[in-house]
Protein backbone atom coordinates (compact mmCIF):
# COMPACT_ATOMS: atom_id res chain seq x y z
CA UNK A 1 0.00 0.00 0.00
CA UNK A 2 3.19 2.14 0.71
CA UNK A 3 4.82 1.82 -2.27
CA UNK A 4 1.78 2.04 -4.28
CA UNK A 5 0.84 5.67 -2.50
CA UNK A 6 4.55 6.96 -3.16
CA UNK A 7 4.15 6.09 -7.12
CA UNK A 8 0.92 7.97 -7.09
CA UNK A 9 2.87 10.83 -5.93
CA UNK A 10 5.47 10.44 -8.31
CA UNK A 11 2.82 10.38 -11.56
CA UNK A 12 0.91 13.70 -9.96
CA UNK A 13 4.45 15.16 -9.87
CA UNK A 14 5.41 13.92 -12.92
CA UNK A 15 1.50 15.26 -14.44
CA UNK A 16 2.09 18.86 -13.39
CA UNK A 17 5.56 19.11 -14.90
CA UNK A 18 4.27 17.79 -18.10
CA UNK A 19 1.40 20.38 -17.61
CA UNK A 20 3.64 22.86 -17.20
CA UNK A 21 5.91 22.03 -20.38
CA UNK A 22 2.71 21.93 -22.49
CA UNK A 23 1.17 25.06 -21.75
CA UNK A 24 4.67 27.05 -22.01
CA UNK A 25 4.50 25.20 -25.23
CA UNK A 26 0.93 26.51 -25.85
CA UNK A 27 1.88 30.28 -24.84
CA UNK A 28 5.21 30.78 -26.76
CA UNK A 29 3.38 29.36 -30.01
CA UNK A 30 0.40 31.15 -29.53
CA UNK A 31 2.21 34.78 -28.43
CA UNK A 32 4.67 34.41 -31.31
CA UNK A 33 2.95 32.95 -34.42
CA UNK A 34 -0.39 32.88 -33.88
CA UNK A 35 -1.51 36.01 -31.53
CA UNK A 36 -4.84 34.43 -30.12
CA UNK A 37 -6.05 32.26 -33.42
CA UNK A 38 -5.70 29.01 -34.79
CA UNK A 39 -2.64 28.51 -37.55
CA UNK A 40 -5.07 28.47 -40.13
CA UNK A 41 -7.19 31.43 -39.75
CA UNK A 42 -4.14 32.83 -39.04
CA UNK A 43 -2.56 32.12 -42.07
CA UNK A 44 -5.10 33.49 -43.92
CA UNK A 45 -5.37 36.76 -42.04
CA UNK A 46 -1.41 36.96 -42.69
CA UNK A 47 -1.90 36.34 -46.20
CA UNK A 48 -4.68 39.10 -46.37
CA UNK A 49 -2.49 41.44 -44.88
CA UNK A 50 0.08 40.74 -47.06
CA UNK A 51 -2.00 41.45 -49.81
CA UNK A 52 -3.03 44.79 -48.74
CA UNK A 53 0.77 45.73 -48.11
CA UNK A 54 1.85 44.48 -51.69
CA UNK A 55 -1.41 46.82 -52.80
CA UNK A 56 -0.50 49.11 -51.57
CA UNK A 57 3.30 49.35 -52.59
CA UNK A 58 1.55 48.78 -56.09
CA UNK A 59 0.06 51.91 -55.78
CA UNK A 60 2.73 53.65 -54.23
CA UNK A 61 5.44 52.43 -56.99
CA UNK A 62 2.41 53.79 -59.21
CA UNK A 63 1.79 57.09 -57.76
CA UNK A 64 5.90 57.46 -57.79
CA UNK A 65 5.83 56.28 -61.29
CA UNK A 66 3.29 59.24 -62.39
CA UNK A 67 5.42 61.85 -60.43
CA UNK A 68 8.52 61.39 -61.76
CA UNK A 69 6.78 61.48 -65.72
CA UNK A 70 5.38 64.90 -64.55
CA UNK A 71 8.76 65.81 -64.02
CA UNK A 72 10.23 64.52 -66.84
CA UNK A 73 7.38 66.38 -68.87
CA UNK A 74 8.30 69.85 -66.81
CA UNK A 75 11.72 69.13 -67.80
CA UNK A 76 11.14 68.30 -71.13
CA UNK A 77 9.26 71.27 -71.86
CA UNK A 78 11.73 73.62 -70.65
CA UNK A 79 14.32 71.94 -72.35
CA UNK A 80 13.21 72.00 -75.81
CA UNK A 81 13.67 75.48 -76.64
CA UNK A 82 16.92 75.75 -74.25
CA UNK A 83 19.74 74.47 -75.09
CA UNK A 84 21.91 74.85 -72.30
CA UNK A 85 18.98 73.57 -69.68
CA UNK A 86 18.96 70.56 -72.21
CA UNK A 87 22.63 69.84 -71.79
CA UNK A 88 22.14 70.30 -67.95
CA UNK A 89 18.96 67.63 -68.29
CA UNK A 90 21.59 65.03 -70.00
CA UNK A 91 23.88 65.75 -67.28
CA UNK A 92 21.37 65.21 -64.53
CA UNK A 93 20.39 61.63 -66.45
CA UNK A 94 24.27 60.36 -66.21
CA UNK A 95 24.39 61.11 -62.77
CA UNK A 96 21.03 59.23 -61.68
CA UNK A 97 21.81 56.19 -63.74
CA UNK A 98 25.51 56.80 -62.57
CA UNK A 99 24.19 56.69 -58.65
CA UNK A 100 21.18 54.35 -59.18
CA UNK A 101 18.37 56.22 -59.63
CA UNK A 102 17.02 54.84 -62.65
CA UNK A 103 15.49 51.49 -63.61
CA UNK A 104 18.20 49.57 -66.10
CA UNK A 105 18.16 46.61 -68.08
CA UNK A 106 21.00 44.60 -69.69
CA UNK A 107 22.59 41.00 -69.85
CA UNK A 108 24.08 39.85 -66.47
CA UNK A 109 23.35 37.15 -64.01
CA UNK A 110 20.98 36.35 -61.19
CA UNK A 111 22.09 34.69 -57.94
CA UNK A 112 19.74 32.86 -55.66
CA UNK A 113 20.59 32.26 -51.92
CA UNK A 114 19.18 30.48 -49.49
CA UNK A 115 19.57 28.44 -46.23
CA UNK A 116 20.35 24.67 -46.32
CA UNK A 117 17.17 22.84 -48.22
CA UNK A 118 17.03 20.25 -45.82
CA UNK A 119 15.40 21.84 -43.09
CA UNK A 120 16.74 19.85 -40.16
CA UNK A 121 20.36 21.33 -40.91
CA UNK A 122 18.62 25.18 -40.49
CA UNK A 123 19.58 25.60 -36.62
CA UNK A 124 20.35 29.38 -34.98
CA UNK A 125 23.46 28.96 -36.32
CA UNK A 126 23.38 27.81 -39.90
CA UNK A 127 21.94 30.85 -41.30
CA UNK A 128 22.21 32.94 -44.15
CA UNK A 129 21.43 35.87 -42.62
CA UNK A 130 24.18 35.99 -40.40
CA UNK A 131 26.54 35.61 -43.72
CA UNK A 132 26.41 39.44 -44.02
CA UNK A 133 30.14 39.78 -44.39
CA UNK A 134 30.33 36.65 -47.26
CA UNK A 135 27.20 38.83 -48.92
CA UNK A 136 29.43 41.78 -48.35
CA UNK A 137 32.87 39.36 -50.07
CA UNK A 138 30.02 38.84 -53.19
CA UNK A 139 29.21 42.23 -53.84
CA UNK A 140 32.58 42.91 -53.95
CA UNK A 141 33.38 40.25 -56.32
CA UNK A 142 30.78 41.74 -58.49
CA UNK A 143 32.09 44.93 -58.42
CA UNK A 144 35.75 43.32 -59.50
CA UNK A 145 33.89 41.67 -62.23
CA UNK A 146 33.01 44.50 -63.85
CA UNK A 147 29.32 44.88 -62.48
CA UNK A 148 27.41 48.25 -63.19
CA UNK A 149 24.11 48.06 -60.97
CA UNK A 150 23.14 45.51 -58.21
CA UNK A 151 20.41 44.83 -56.54
CA UNK A 152 19.53 42.39 -53.25
CA UNK A 153 15.97 41.63 -53.25
CA UNK A 154 15.10 44.60 -55.43
CA UNK A 155 16.73 46.98 -53.00
CA UNK A 156 18.98 48.41 -55.19
CA UNK A 157 22.65 49.25 -53.52
CA UNK A 158 23.63 53.17 -54.17
CA UNK A 159 27.04 54.35 -52.81
CA UNK A 160 25.67 54.27 -49.06
CA UNK A 161 24.27 51.20 -49.06
CA UNK A 162 25.01 48.79 -45.90
CA UNK A 163 24.40 45.20 -45.68
CA UNK A 164 24.24 44.11 -41.97
CA UNK A 165 22.37 41.43 -39.65
CA UNK A 166 19.95 43.13 -37.56
CA UNK A 167 18.14 40.56 -35.51
CA UNK A 168 16.80 37.89 -37.45
CA UNK A 169 16.57 39.94 -40.56
CA UNK A 170 19.30 40.93 -43.11
CA UNK A 171 19.12 44.86 -43.18
CA UNK A 172 19.98 46.33 -46.53
CA UNK A 173 19.39 50.13 -47.27
CA UNK A 174 17.55 50.27 -43.77
CA UNK A 175 14.82 47.61 -45.00
CA UNK A 176 14.76 44.04 -43.64
CA UNK A 177 15.25 41.32 -46.06
CA UNK A 178 14.64 37.78 -45.28
CA UNK A 179 15.87 34.37 -47.30
CA UNK A 180 15.53 33.84 -49.99
CA UNK A 181 18.15 36.78 -51.30
CA UNK A 182 17.82 37.42 -55.15
CA UNK A 183 20.73 39.45 -56.49
CA UNK A 184 20.49 40.51 -59.60
CA UNK A 185 23.67 42.20 -61.33
CA UNK A 186 23.80 43.86 -64.84
CA UNK A 187 27.62 43.37 -66.74
CA UNK A 188 29.46 41.14 -68.94
CA UNK A 189 27.40 37.51 -68.17
CA UNK A 190 30.31 35.64 -68.62
CA UNK A 191 33.16 37.49 -66.54
CA UNK A 192 30.61 37.92 -64.00
CA UNK A 193 29.27 34.26 -63.61
CA UNK A 194 33.37 33.07 -64.16
CA UNK A 195 34.23 35.43 -61.48
CA UNK A 196 31.42 33.82 -59.00
CA UNK A 197 31.59 30.31 -59.88
CA UNK A 198 35.44 30.34 -59.70
CA UNK A 199 37.17 26.89 -57.77
CA UNK A 200 37.63 27.75 -54.25
CA UNK A 201 35.84 31.47 -55.38
CA UNK A 202 32.67 32.65 -53.44
CA UNK A 203 29.82 30.43 -54.42
CA UNK A 204 31.53 27.30 -53.43
CA UNK A 205 32.44 28.79 -50.23
CA UNK A 206 29.00 29.19 -49.76
CA UNK A 207 28.25 25.75 -50.57
CA UNK A 208 30.56 24.21 -48.31
CA UNK A 209 28.91 25.67 -45.78
CA UNK A 210 25.83 24.26 -46.53
CA UNK A 211 24.03 26.84 -47.98
CA UNK A 212 22.25 26.80 -51.50
CA UNK A 213 23.49 29.36 -53.92
CA UNK A 214 22.56 28.97 -57.88
CA UNK A 215 23.85 31.49 -60.42
CA UNK A 216 22.22 31.88 -63.36
CA UNK A 217 22.94 33.90 -66.40
CA UNK A 218 20.33 35.75 -68.11
CA UNK A 219 20.06 38.48 -71.45
CA UNK A 220 17.57 40.57 -69.68
CA UNK A 221 18.00 41.39 -66.09
CA UNK A 222 16.06 44.18 -64.95
CA UNK A 223 17.06 46.24 -62.14
CA UNK A 224 14.96 48.99 -59.97
CA UNK A 225 16.26 51.99 -59.18
CA UNK A 226 16.81 53.49 -55.50
CA UNK A 227 13.12 54.36 -53.91
CA UNK A 228 14.17 56.11 -51.09
CA UNK A 229 15.84 59.85 -49.85
CA UNK A 230 19.36 59.72 -49.40
CA UNK A 231 20.11 62.84 -46.73
CA UNK A 232 23.60 64.09 -46.25
CA UNK A 233 23.88 65.43 -42.36
CA UNK A 234 27.81 65.95 -42.04
CA UNK A 235 29.02 65.74 -46.23
CA UNK A 236 29.09 69.11 -47.89
CA UNK A 237 30.38 69.68 -51.53
CA UNK A 238 34.11 70.53 -51.61
CA UNK A 239 33.86 73.82 -53.22
CA UNK A 240 37.28 74.10 -55.68
CA UNK B 1 -11.70 -1.28 -14.55
CA UNK B 2 -11.40 -1.87 -18.81
CA UNK B 3 -11.99 -5.63 -18.67
CA UNK B 4 -15.40 -5.41 -16.82
CA UNK B 5 -16.89 -2.32 -19.18
CA UNK B 6 -15.08 -2.29 -22.72
CA UNK B 7 -18.40 -0.74 -24.16
CA UNK B 8 -17.97 2.40 -22.18
CA UNK B 9 -13.94 2.75 -23.20
CA UNK B 10 -15.36 1.90 -27.18
CA UNK B 11 -18.07 4.46 -26.68
CA UNK B 12 -15.72 7.37 -25.70
CA UNK B 13 -13.08 6.40 -28.44
CA UNK B 14 -15.93 6.61 -30.93
CA UNK B 15 -16.99 9.91 -30.05
CA UNK B 16 -13.29 11.21 -30.02
CA UNK B 17 -13.45 9.99 -34.33
CA UNK B 18 -16.15 11.40 -34.66
CA UNK B 19 -14.77 14.81 -33.93
CA UNK B 20 -11.70 14.15 -35.41
CA UNK B 21 -13.71 13.17 -38.79
CA UNK B 22 -15.69 16.02 -38.51
CA UNK B 23 -12.98 18.23 -38.40
CA UNK B 24 -10.92 16.86 -40.60
CA UNK B 25 -13.97 17.29 -43.09
CA UNK B 26 -14.58 21.18 -42.34
CA UNK B 27 -10.67 21.53 -43.09
CA UNK B 28 -10.74 19.70 -46.07
CA UNK B 29 -14.16 22.53 -47.44
CA UNK B 30 -11.91 25.87 -46.54
CA UNK B 31 -9.84 24.15 -49.25
CA UNK B 32 -6.42 24.91 -46.91
CA UNK B 33 -3.88 22.72 -46.08
CA UNK B 34 -1.61 22.15 -42.73
CA UNK B 35 0.09 25.70 -41.89
CA UNK B 36 3.56 24.84 -40.86
CA UNK B 37 4.73 27.58 -38.29
CA UNK B 38 7.86 28.33 -41.11
CA UNK B 39 5.11 29.30 -43.32
CA UNK B 40 3.58 31.39 -40.63
CA UNK B 41 6.59 33.11 -39.80
CA UNK B 42 7.98 33.63 -43.21
CA UNK B 43 4.32 35.71 -44.25
CA UNK B 44 5.00 37.81 -41.25
CA UNK B 45 8.37 38.22 -42.45
CA UNK B 46 7.55 39.55 -45.84
CA UNK B 47 4.67 41.59 -44.34
CA UNK B 48 7.25 43.48 -41.79
CA UNK B 49 10.28 43.97 -44.68
CA UNK B 50 7.00 45.36 -47.37
CA UNK B 51 5.88 47.75 -44.37
CA UNK B 52 9.21 49.34 -44.02
CA UNK B 53 9.60 49.66 -47.33
CA UNK B 54 6.19 51.34 -48.37
CA UNK B 55 7.40 53.86 -45.32
CA UNK B 56 10.20 54.56 -47.63
CA UNK B 57 8.37 55.12 -50.42
CA UNK B 58 5.66 57.02 -49.20
CA UNK B 59 8.85 59.35 -47.55
CA UNK B 60 9.71 59.49 -52.17
CA UNK B 61 6.48 60.79 -52.57
CA UNK B 62 6.98 63.36 -50.50
CA UNK B 63 9.85 64.63 -51.79
CA UNK B 64 8.99 64.03 -55.18
CA UNK B 65 5.91 66.53 -54.59
CA UNK B 66 8.37 69.34 -53.12
CA UNK B 67 10.52 69.17 -56.10
CA UNK B 68 7.21 69.44 -58.35
CA UNK B 69 6.55 72.52 -56.59
CA UNK B 70 10.27 73.48 -56.92
CA UNK B 71 9.99 73.14 -60.93
CA UNK B 72 6.69 75.28 -60.68
CA UNK B 73 7.78 77.97 -58.72
CA UNK B 74 11.08 78.21 -60.55
CA UNK B 75 9.22 78.26 -63.94
CA UNK B 76 6.49 81.04 -62.53
CA UNK B 77 9.84 83.25 -60.68
CA UNK B 78 12.31 82.96 -63.55
CA UNK B 79 10.74 81.55 -66.62
CA UNK B 80 12.86 78.27 -66.85
CA UNK B 81 14.22 75.60 -64.39
CA UNK B 82 17.76 76.14 -64.37
CA UNK B 83 18.35 76.49 -61.22
CA UNK B 84 16.46 74.01 -60.02
CA UNK B 85 18.51 71.83 -62.06
CA UNK B 86 21.75 72.70 -61.10
CA UNK B 87 20.81 72.44 -57.77
CA UNK B 88 19.72 68.86 -58.66
CA UNK B 89 22.79 68.21 -60.56
CA UNK B 90 24.36 68.83 -57.35
CA UNK B 91 22.32 66.67 -55.09
CA UNK B 92 22.80 64.04 -57.46
CA UNK B 93 26.54 64.51 -57.55
CA UNK B 94 26.97 64.33 -54.04
CA UNK B 95 24.58 61.67 -53.42
CA UNK B 96 25.97 58.90 -56.50
CA UNK B 97 29.85 59.56 -55.18
CA UNK B 98 31.18 61.70 -58.07
CA UNK B 99 31.86 64.73 -56.25
CA UNK B 100 34.18 65.43 -54.04
CA UNK B 101 32.95 65.91 -50.33
CA UNK B 102 34.16 67.61 -47.23
CA UNK B 103 32.86 67.39 -43.82
CA UNK B 104 33.75 66.35 -40.16
CA UNK B 105 35.06 61.99 -39.57
CA UNK B 106 37.70 59.77 -38.74
CA UNK B 107 41.05 59.16 -39.91
CA UNK B 108 41.93 55.33 -39.38
CA UNK B 109 46.10 54.66 -40.14
CA UNK B 110 45.75 50.36 -41.00
CA UNK B 111 49.51 48.25 -41.24
CA UNK B 112 50.77 45.24 -40.89
CA UNK B 113 52.09 44.50 -37.59
CA UNK B 114 55.53 44.85 -36.03
CA UNK B 115 55.29 41.70 -33.41
CA UNK B 116 57.57 38.66 -34.10
CA UNK B 117 56.39 35.76 -34.79
CA UNK B 118 55.42 33.09 -32.97
CA UNK B 119 56.74 29.45 -33.07
CA UNK B 120 55.35 28.06 -36.34
CA UNK B 121 52.84 31.08 -37.02
CA UNK B 122 51.66 31.53 -40.14
CA UNK B 123 52.91 35.01 -41.88
CA UNK B 124 49.77 36.05 -42.82
CA UNK B 125 48.52 36.54 -39.20
CA UNK B 126 50.41 39.71 -39.08
CA UNK B 127 49.31 41.08 -42.86
CA UNK B 128 46.85 43.49 -43.85
CA UNK B 129 44.77 42.11 -46.45
CA UNK B 130 41.72 43.01 -48.65
CA UNK B 131 39.16 41.47 -46.69
CA UNK B 132 40.52 43.46 -43.60
CA UNK B 133 39.95 46.48 -45.06
CA UNK B 134 36.78 45.55 -46.89
CA UNK B 135 35.53 44.53 -43.43
CA UNK B 136 36.23 47.97 -41.95
CA UNK B 137 34.61 49.57 -44.49
CA UNK B 138 31.36 47.47 -44.26
CA UNK B 139 31.51 48.39 -40.56
CA UNK B 140 32.32 52.12 -41.42
CA UNK B 141 29.16 51.84 -44.02
CA UNK B 142 27.11 50.26 -41.22
CA UNK B 143 27.33 53.25 -39.35
CA UNK B 144 26.81 55.32 -41.50
CA UNK B 145 29.44 57.12 -43.37
CA UNK B 146 28.44 59.58 -46.26
CA UNK B 147 31.55 59.37 -47.62
CA UNK B 148 34.69 56.83 -47.59
CA UNK B 149 38.71 57.02 -48.80
CA UNK B 150 41.28 54.32 -48.80
CA UNK B 151 44.67 56.35 -49.66
CA UNK B 152 42.83 58.94 -51.02
CA UNK B 153 40.55 56.45 -53.35
CA UNK B 154 37.28 56.99 -53.25
CA UNK B 155 35.22 53.88 -52.21
CA UNK B 156 31.50 53.24 -53.00
CA UNK B 157 29.37 50.13 -52.24
CA UNK B 158 27.86 50.19 -55.86
CA UNK B 159 31.47 49.92 -57.63
CA UNK B 160 34.65 50.10 -55.85
CA UNK B 161 36.29 46.90 -56.06
CA UNK B 162 38.99 46.03 -53.02
CA UNK B 163 40.87 43.39 -54.22
CA UNK B 164 44.30 41.74 -53.35
CA UNK B 165 47.10 42.00 -55.66
CA UNK B 166 50.06 40.70 -54.17
CA UNK B 167 51.91 42.95 -52.01
CA UNK B 168 49.37 45.49 -53.29
CA UNK B 169 46.06 45.85 -52.87
CA UNK B 170 43.55 47.20 -55.99
CA UNK B 171 41.15 49.68 -55.41
CA UNK B 172 39.16 51.36 -58.53
CA UNK B 173 42.00 49.51 -60.47
CA UNK B 174 44.86 51.58 -58.48
CA UNK B 175 47.38 49.90 -56.75
CA UNK B 176 48.02 50.75 -53.02
CA UNK B 177 50.23 49.28 -50.09
CA UNK B 178 50.36 50.13 -46.95
CA UNK B 179 49.79 52.00 -44.77
CA UNK B 180 46.66 52.34 -45.40
CA UNK B 181 44.58 55.64 -44.13
CA UNK B 182 40.69 55.10 -44.22
CA UNK B 183 39.11 58.73 -44.20
CA UNK B 184 35.26 58.51 -43.40
CA UNK B 185 32.75 61.55 -42.97
CA UNK B 186 29.87 61.14 -40.89
CA UNK B 187 28.73 60.82 -37.22
CA UNK B 188 32.47 61.09 -35.58
CA UNK B 189 31.17 58.73 -32.44
CA UNK B 190 29.42 56.12 -34.90
CA UNK B 191 32.56 56.02 -36.64
CA UNK B 192 35.08 55.56 -34.06
CA UNK B 193 32.94 52.75 -32.56
CA UNK B 194 32.20 50.80 -35.46
CA UNK B 195 35.83 50.90 -35.38
CA UNK B 196 36.81 50.47 -31.64
CA UNK B 197 33.88 48.91 -29.73
CA UNK B 198 34.54 45.39 -28.96
CA UNK B 199 33.65 42.72 -31.14
CA UNK B 200 33.99 45.11 -34.22
CA UNK B 201 36.40 43.75 -36.69
CA UNK B 202 38.57 46.81 -35.99
CA UNK B 203 38.64 45.80 -32.73
CA UNK B 204 39.42 41.88 -33.38
CA UNK B 205 42.26 43.07 -36.00
CA UNK B 206 44.01 45.21 -32.56
CA UNK B 207 43.82 41.91 -30.73
CA UNK B 208 45.91 40.05 -33.49
CA UNK B 209 48.24 42.38 -33.26
CA UNK B 210 48.06 44.85 -36.26
CA UNK B 211 48.45 48.36 -35.94
CA UNK B 212 45.24 50.35 -36.30
CA UNK B 213 44.61 53.70 -34.83
CA UNK B 214 41.66 56.07 -34.92
CA UNK B 215 41.88 59.80 -35.00
CA UNK B 216 38.90 61.92 -35.35
CA UNK B 217 38.67 64.90 -37.06
CA UNK B 218 36.53 68.22 -37.73
CA UNK B 219 37.69 68.58 -41.17
CA UNK B 220 38.03 65.98 -43.66
CA UNK B 221 38.37 65.91 -47.65
CA UNK B 222 37.32 62.78 -49.67
CA UNK B 223 37.71 63.06 -53.03
CA UNK B 224 35.36 62.12 -55.61
CA UNK B 225 34.56 59.06 -57.83
CA UNK B 226 36.88 59.34 -60.30
CA UNK B 227 36.07 55.51 -62.46
CA UNK B 228 33.46 57.35 -63.99
CA UNK B 229 32.70 55.74 -67.23
CA UNK B 230 29.61 54.97 -70.03
CA UNK B 231 28.57 51.77 -69.32
CA UNK B 232 28.36 48.94 -71.66
CA UNK B 233 25.89 46.97 -70.62
CA UNK B 234 23.31 48.66 -68.66
CA UNK B 235 20.23 50.47 -70.58
CA UNK B 236 18.03 52.96 -69.07
CA UNK B 237 14.06 51.42 -69.37
CA UNK B 238 11.57 53.55 -71.23
CA UNK B 239 8.89 54.28 -69.33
Amino acid sequence: MKVKNKNYLLIGFISIVLGLIISIQLKVVQGNYLEGSNPLTRSIELSRAYETVIGERDKLLMEINQLQTKLQEIENDASSDNAMIKGLTVDLERYKLFGGFLDVSGQGIQVILDNPVNESNTTADVNIIYEYDLINILINELNAAGAEAISINDERIISISEIRTAGSALVINKVPKYPPFIIKAIGNKDTLDGALNQIFGIASTLRNMGYFVEVKKSDNIEILKYNGIVDFNYAKILKK
Amino acid sequence: MFKKKPQKTIFILLVILGFLIVMQYKIAQTGMKYVSFRDIETLTNRIDSQNFENQKLKDKINSLNDQIINYESAIEETGNIESVLIEDIEIYGKISGVEALSGPGVVIIFTDSERQLLDDENPNNLLVHDLDIQALIDDLVSAGAEAIAVNGQRVIPHFTEIVCNGPTIRINDELYSQPFIIEAIGNRTYLEAAVNAPDKYGYILKQWGLFLEVNTSIYLEIPGFEGYRDFEYMKTKEN
